[in-house]
């Protein structure tokens, strides 16, 4: 196997598994605000997808997020971290990595700058991850539903804004071996931050 | 121009995100700590949990997983409470936790079906339905009551 294929590799199933227990770390710091604000979360899982973020922008080919929340899932099953959530679990995880991928392929050919594209798809990701957990487990309605979605839209955008400095940094390691996964109409590279 | 219409939508979302919880903390009516509200039409009654006739409640709960908890508390039979305070007739119970996530009990399960209580939890309430085949109606933190 080719040395840089195997970084990637690694690299990738760093994040699938940065991803996953990022947020049993910062929970208890994120529970501080959702309990002020009297929501059921929704930051900590922003922080957790800043992961599948990064790996999407650095890493070849398309769907790469989808491929990381299915393999994500695959370990939650297996680690028994299904949370609240039980069998309807990989849905909570694949719908928020399945809108990372679309939102980084809509944007691919425009101008807009990484930065923005993260923070884009942070943001429509984990909104995405709290309607989802919305409909299977909270049953949320009217305005706190309203506050737990856009918290959650919030965060996400924050994430990936600090996501985007960690691809600044990451970017150099990268851009010798990496053929980027989206490209610009005019053949530019993406990461060019 | 779209670069600047991105971060003009970026800011703008995080302002109404501020906004809407604004104006959800200064409409929420919170009940104060072990007490729980009882709405029914325009009715409203609040409970305090610790002038209720508690008993002891014993059983197992099982999660999502399958993990079984034994429950060992004082708590009162939610159907009794609401005969207590005069609801007798009603087809849907909200039970609603202080974040606003609620569970839903019909009345065939208050009458049988199923046995539900309301436990003290600390200064807190929390439901309790044994023979449901994960927790999640195990609603922690019970401030508000919503009969239908």
């Amino acid at each position: 196997m080719k040395n840089n294929r195997l970084k990637r590799i690694i690299f990738f199933a760093l994040c699938c598994d940065f991803g996953l227990f990022a947020k049993r770390l910062i929970a208890p710091l994120t529970n501080m605000i959702t309990d002020a604000l009297h929501i059921p979360g929704g930051i900590a899982t922003s922080f957790s997808l800043m992961f599948l973020v990064i790996a999407a922008i650095l890493m070849p080919g398309g769907f790469c997020s989808t491929i990381m929340s299915a393999a994500q899932s695959v370990i939650a099953f297996s680690f028994g971290m299904v949370g609240s959530m039980g069998l309807l679990a990989p849905i909570g995880y694949i719908v928020p990595g399945f809108a990372i991928d679309l939102v980084l392929m809509a944007t691919a050919g425009g101008a807009l700058p990484c930065a923005d594209r993260m923070a884009l798809a942070n943001g429509i990701a984990a909104a995405s991850a709290a309607f989802t957990a919305n409909c299977i487990v909270f049953h949320l309605r009217g305005i706190v539903l309203l506050l737990y979605v856009c918290t959650a839209f919030s965060s996400g955008i924050f994430c990936g804004l600090l996501g985007s400095k960690i691809v600044q940094r990451l970017a150099p390691v990268f851009r010798a071996e990496v053929k980027y996964s989206f490209k610009t109409r005019k053949g530019k590279e993406e990461l060019s931050i | 121009m779209k670069k600047k219409r991105v971060r003009i939508l970026l800011v703008g979302i995080f302002l109404m995100t501020v906004a809407v919880a604004f104006v959800y903390l200064t409409t929420r009516s919170a009940a104060p700590t072990g007490v729980v509200q009882v709405i029914s039409g325009e009715k409203t009654a609040e409970v305090c949990l610790s002038d209720l006739d508690l008993r002891s409640v014993q059983g197992t709960i099982s999660n999502a997983k399958g993990d079984i908890t034994a429950v060992d508390a004082l708590g009162i039979p939610l159907e009794k409470l609401l005969a207590d305070i005069g609801i007798t007739e009603y087809t849907t119970v909200s039970i609603i936790s202080d974040d606003a996530y609620h569970a839903d009990l019909s009345a065939a399960e208050l009458h049988g079906e199923r046995e539900v209580y309301l436990v003290a939890e600390g200064e807190q309430a929390r439901l309790i339905v044994f023979g449901d085949a994960n927790s999640k109606r195990n609603v922690s933190h019970v401030v508000r009551i919503d009969v239908v």
